[in-house]
């Protein structure tokens, strides 16, 4: 075989080699990018709030006022897109509304352990009010499994909308949960009163009563709805 | 013709062709850089991706249950997947197009990747329109395609399955999907257009570019026309004159009348002239196209100044002049620079001063003017007192083709070149030019020189010899007062406190207060020429007192005459110089006259310029040389010279012969069977990093070529020499501190020289007149020559052309050595070439060239012994 045709037949053996390598890296990305989003657009175990304001809560409402409940999980990350929807939220209902931002704290848990950088944000957000829920008592009375749960009772306390106020796992942007909440606010009536919660468990899973809540791995290859 | 680049305008083909290969190279370049900057980039992107999760999203939680948040595995390994197999292609495959449309396609994903890793962020979408603008830095448009096909691809598919995570909400209206498309095809066009732009742009330069390199070429053309012109006329000029000259030599060498010999003297007066003015035309031609180096060398400053002197010496005693050089004693040495085109300024200054001075004197000397670290500004000057120049023409006087009258030219000769020469010899030194002179006075003229100290001083003050003359009183005796002062210098350089006296009565007055003062005179220093009493008078009165009898007597003389050396034999002088005199040779010849005068007068010897040369030491040399004729030539040379030569054959035989004795330098043939000069001189080198020890190699080559010198130097030669050998040159190589690691020398021996057809008196002067060595050349030539055609003719038979260069190249070596220029010398080279070339179409005709011219050669060299030696010489 002539020198140039052993190149030549070089060459082409190593094209085909990079180009395997490059369907092995296409799938692989696939693979990868699939299980990234199928997390992140994989919804929490929805909570199941009371119809009506419980009046056994420690947490008051403004009477004559709509008032957003917010539960956070104080170190859950997509949490932050949460509190960040809830400023954008207040900012379009301009006082019309009013906002509870109840972080729980599991039991056993050292004294301030709620008092995170989420904590001080949702406190800046004006007309809303922050308040910590040792064991989690709260969030068992208005029926909150994931943090970034979001109820909105209206002025006679009736429950309007259960859900999550973000798109997806800590992703910030125009949602349907946002959207339903100003329109339910201003109008008095939304498209949908229901959405998917993204974030973390709000509970220690030995305490909760339902232990459905799928692990992140096995949620890589399942979507939820 | 080039036109300026618009597409529709015709260019040259050429030119074009060469722009378009030029454009391919440049965007190749452009993409090798690009991948590599991208390489960089993405690598860059996924460690700050991990060190987002890292930040962003550690953990996710259960109650106070914590486990490693996906994001930090997806930045890990998905990032790296997004980046390895890019980066990969980037390094493996840079500048091909698959590598630059995957880094596209990969650059675009990391946005979506980054996107993710930071919560959705508004800011972090910024990343995808700047990833598109990096990516114009192809100039490839098509690289835009592969990165919007992925942004379209992720939010066709994020539509179907999440669409919430593409617009936020499950259903979007067909004016998202416009205005998302929008933005990014926004961008595009500007991109595109940048990335068309940027091609026209380089196709420019290309263009641009591939003229220039047409220009140049076009100018390197008439250069390298330029150079071969100047070397045809320098060989096609000096050839005839060279012979019109030898021939005029020899005819003159024949029984001749007087008027013939009266004849024939203003013959060769003339053709000197002629040579003269036609080196002259010459040089400044070479100056005016730039083909005129300078050749920095180390030299001696002194020795060359002196030796700048000497071919004027005759002239200037002739017309009774005094020529004197003086160099204070604060000038360092040895310089670098180059001594032949300083000698040549000097020469033509010097020269000039005598020509135009009738009585008097010429100075010449050099003088420090500045000294920056290691570089220094001298400061030379011709001084006469000759006839002057007018103020109105001093400044003319350096322009081409002016004399100071035109009918200078009939008084007193010359071209008008020999002071521009100067002038831009000057300039090329760094110096410049000028001069001072008022008519009936005489003048001066000025040059300064850039010239550069060694990195290891060579000045070397024989320390010894200092300490044991410190403040010895030693008397000078000159009329001339310049020469006084010029041996005070010298003497104090010395270490000696030399006192002068103007005349034969005053150097006796100071010898007798010497005395007197108890104060005894270690030696005198006599001008044999001055008015009233002369030296030799001097002397004998001074050898006639017996309380000076033991005071050792230099005689100086400014042009020997025949019965001096016999005279001061006889006086029992000690030693006899003549002028001018350098400090070296002031040096040895005192410290020769001062040792003698320890020994008993029967044991004594004159000491003169030519005992001087002889006790310089004997060298052990190695001559590697293949050819019998040229072995001769040079052992016999340098045997005669007293030193010691071992001979081999080829390059395996030095390296054998350097591992059983050691020598002071060898001389190393170029072409030599086996293992050649080059090869062996690697070899010897390579040793010597072991030892630490250098021997110089001087190489012997037949070639005179622009470059030979250079692949010399290159290999580890210290010096090489052109054949046909001068003895001068030869000797003045092998003894130039030949010791000396650090110093580099050349010598172009003939090259610029043509000999004429067989001149036998030329050989017998390069052969220091030895007949005897002459016959034995020309024997051993008409020996060996007819074996030398029979393996030619022998190797034309079988058509073996390497054969046929093989013996073609030892017959021109051999022949070159009688003649460089001979038409035998031209076909053996023809047929050496042809041989090379393995074009053996013509070989029957050059071979039968050769023959013919070989022949003529033959006959002529046994002419000339036969007439010469009454030699027995046959073929």
């Amino acid at each position: 075989m002539r020198p140039d045709q052993q190149i030549e037949r070089k060459l082409t053996r190593s094209s085909w080699v990079l180009a395997a390598v490059g369907v092995l890296w296409i799938l692989a990305l696939i693979v990868g990018m699939r299980a990234m989003l199928n997390y992140e657009n994989g919804a929490a175990e929805a909570g199941e709030p009371p119809a009506q304001w419980p009046t056994d809560s420690r947490v008051q409402r403004v009477p004559g006022m709509p008032t957003i409940v917010v539960f956070a999980h104080p170190k859950c990350p997509c949490t932050d897109a949460t509190i960040g929807e809830l400023s954008i939220l207040m900012t379009r209902l301009q006082g019309r509304a009013s906002a509870a931002v109840i972080f729980v704290r599991p039991a056993n848990s050292p004294d301030d352990w709620e008092k995170t950088v989420l904590w001080r944000s949702a406190g800046a957000i004006p007309g809303a009010k922050v308040f910590s829920d040792p064991g989690g008592m709260e969030a068992r009375r208005f029926g909150a499994q994931a943090s970034g749960q979001t109820i909105l009772y209206d002025r006679a306390g009736r429950m309007r909308f259960s859900g999550g106020i973000t798109a997806s796992r800590g992703h910030s942007g125009d949602n349907a949960g946002r959207s339903a909440i100003v329109s339910l606010v201003t109008t008095g009536a939304a498209t949908t009163e229901r959405t998917s919660v993204f974030g973390c468990s709000l509970h220690d899973p030995t305490t909760r009563a339902d232990n459905g809540e799928a692990s992140w791995f096995t949620s890589l290859w399942t979507r939820h709805q | 013709m080039v036109h300026e680049l618009v597409d529709e305008t015709p260019v040259n083909p050429a030119i074009r062709d060469r722009a378009e290969f030029l454009l391919k190279e440049h965007q190749l370049a452009v993409y090798k850089r690009t991948d590599r900057m991208f390489a960089g980039l993405m690598t860059f992107q996924w460690l700050a991706g991990i060190v987002t999760a890292l930040i962003v999203s550690p953990k996710t939680w259960a109650g106070q249950i914590s486990d490693v948040h996906i994001h930090v595995w997806a930045a890990v390994f998905l990032g790296g997947i997004v980046t390895l197999f890019p980066v990969m292609l980037a390094i493996l495959r840079p500048g091909q197009a698959m590598t630059r449309y995957v880094i596209a396609g990969s650059q675009m994903l990391m946005s979506g990747l980054l996107i993710h890793l930071s919560g959705g962020r508004i800011e972090t979408h910024f990343h995808v329109f700047g990833s598109l603008a990096f990516l114009a830095f192809y100039r490839d448009w098509r690289v835009l395609i592969p990165a919007t096909v992925v942004v379209a691809v992720d939010h066709f598919f994020r539509g179907i399955y999440w669409p919430q995570s593409a617009f936020g909400v499950l259903t979007a209206s067909h004016w998202r999907w416009v205005e998302h498309a929008a933005w990014v095809i926004f961008e595009n066009i500007f991109l595109v257009q940048s990335c068309l732009q940027g091609v026209r742009d380089m196709r420019d330069n290309a263009l641009k570019q591939s003229e220039l390199e047409a220009l140049r070429d076009q100018a390197d053309a008439s250069s390298r026309a330029k150079s071969e012109f100047l070397a045809n006329m320098s060989h096609e000029i000096r050839t005839p004159m060279n012979g019109v000259i030898g021939m005029t030599e020899i005819l003159m060498d024949t029984e001749l009348s007087t008027e013939q010999t009266e004849y024939l003297n203003m013959v060769k007066g003339s053709a000197d002239s002629l040579l003269q003015v036609i080196n002259d035309i010459l040089d400044f031609t070479k100056i005016d196209a730039g083909k005129l180096d300078l050749d920095p060398i180390e030299f001696k400053l002194r020795d060359t100044l002196v030796d700048s002197m000497k071919p004027l010496s005759v002239r200037a005693h002739r017309k009774g002049l005094e020529l004197v050089t003086r160099v204070p004693t604060d000038v360092p040495d040895t310089l670098i620079g180059d001594p032949t085109r300083l000698r040549q300024i000097l020469l033509n200054l010097a020269g000039n001063a005598l020509k135009f001075t009738e009585r008097g004197e010429v100075e010449v000397g050099a003088e420090l003017e500045a000294r920056e670290g290691s570089q220094l500004t001298l400061h030379f000057f011709v001084r006469d007192t000759g006839i002057g120049i007018p103020l109105e023409k001093q400044k003319l006087i350096f322009e081409s083709f002016t004399q100071v009258d035109g009918s200078m030219t009939r008084t007193y000769g010359g071209t008008g070149l020999g002071l521009t020469i100067s002038s831009r010899l000057t300039e090329m030194m760094g110096g410049r030019i000028w001069v001072e002179s008022e008519p009936g006075k005489g003048s001066t003229f000025h040059f300064t020189v850039r010239m550069q100290l060694p990195s290891e001083s060579h000045e070397k003050v024989e320390s010894r010899l200092r300490v044991e003359w410190e403040g010895l009183p030693v008397l000078a005796v000159d009329d001339n007062l310049t020469n006084r002062r010029i041996l005070q210098e010298m003497l104090a350089n010395l270490g000696m406190k030399p006192m002068l006296a103007e005349n034969a009565d005053a150097a006796l007055v100071a010898l007798r207060k010497a005395h007197g003062a108890k104060q005894q005179l270690r030696l005198v220093l006599i001008d044999a020429h001055m008015p009233e009493k002369d030296g030799f008078s001097l002397a004998e009165r001074i050898i006639s007192h017996p309380e000076f009898r033991s005071v050792p007597i230099v005689m100086l003389t400014s042009a020997g005459q025949a019965g001096d050396a016999r005279r001061c034999r006889e006086l029992g002088i000690a030693a006899y110089l003549s002028k001018p005199v350098s400090q070296a040779e002031l040096l040895e010849a005192v410290a020769s006259a001062i040792s003698a005068s320890q020994k008993k007068p029967s044991d004594r010897t004159l000491v003169t310029k030519h005992s001087l040369r002889e006790n310089r030491r004997i060298l052990r040399i190695l001559l590697a040389e293949d050819n019998i004729v040229n072995q001769t030539l040079a052992s016999r040379l340098l045997e005669m010279r007293g030193h010691d030569v071992t001979v081999v054959s080829n390059g395996r035989q030095a390296l054998a012969a350097l591992e059983k004795q050691a020598f002071d330098v060898i001389l190393m043939d170029v072409q030599m069977p086996e293992l050649d000069g080059f090869e062996t001189t690697v070899a010897i080198r390579e040793s010597e990093k072991s030892t630490r020890k250098h021997i110089p190699i001087i190489a012997l080559t037949a070639h005179a070529m622009k470059g030979d010198k250079e692949r010399c130097l290159a290999v580890g030669m210290d010096g090489y020499l052109s054949k046909p050998i001068r003895s001068s040159d030869l000797f003045e190589l092998i003894e130039r501190s030949p010791g000396a690691a650090s110093e580099t020398y050349f010598s172009s021996g003939n090259k610029e020289l043509a000999s004429n057809p067989f001149d036998g008196e030329a050989l017998l002067a390069r052969l220091e007149g030895s007949a005897e060595l002459c016959a034995e050349l020309i024997d051993t030539f008409l020996k060996e020559s007819p074996h030398t055609l029979s393996a030619i003719e022998f190797a034309v038979a079988r058509r073996d052309s390497a054969a046929i260069a093989r013996s073609a190249h030892a017959l021109k070596g051999a022949v070159s050595n009688f003649g460089a220029n001979h038409p035998a010398f031209r076909a053996a080279a023809a047929l050496d070439r042809c041989g090379k070339s393995g074009n053996l179409e013509h070989v029957e005709q050059l071979y039968a060239e050769l023959t013919a011219r070989l022949e003529e050669l033959q006959a002529e060299m046994q002419s000339f012994a036969g007439k010469r030696f009454h030699s027995q010489a046959r073929t």
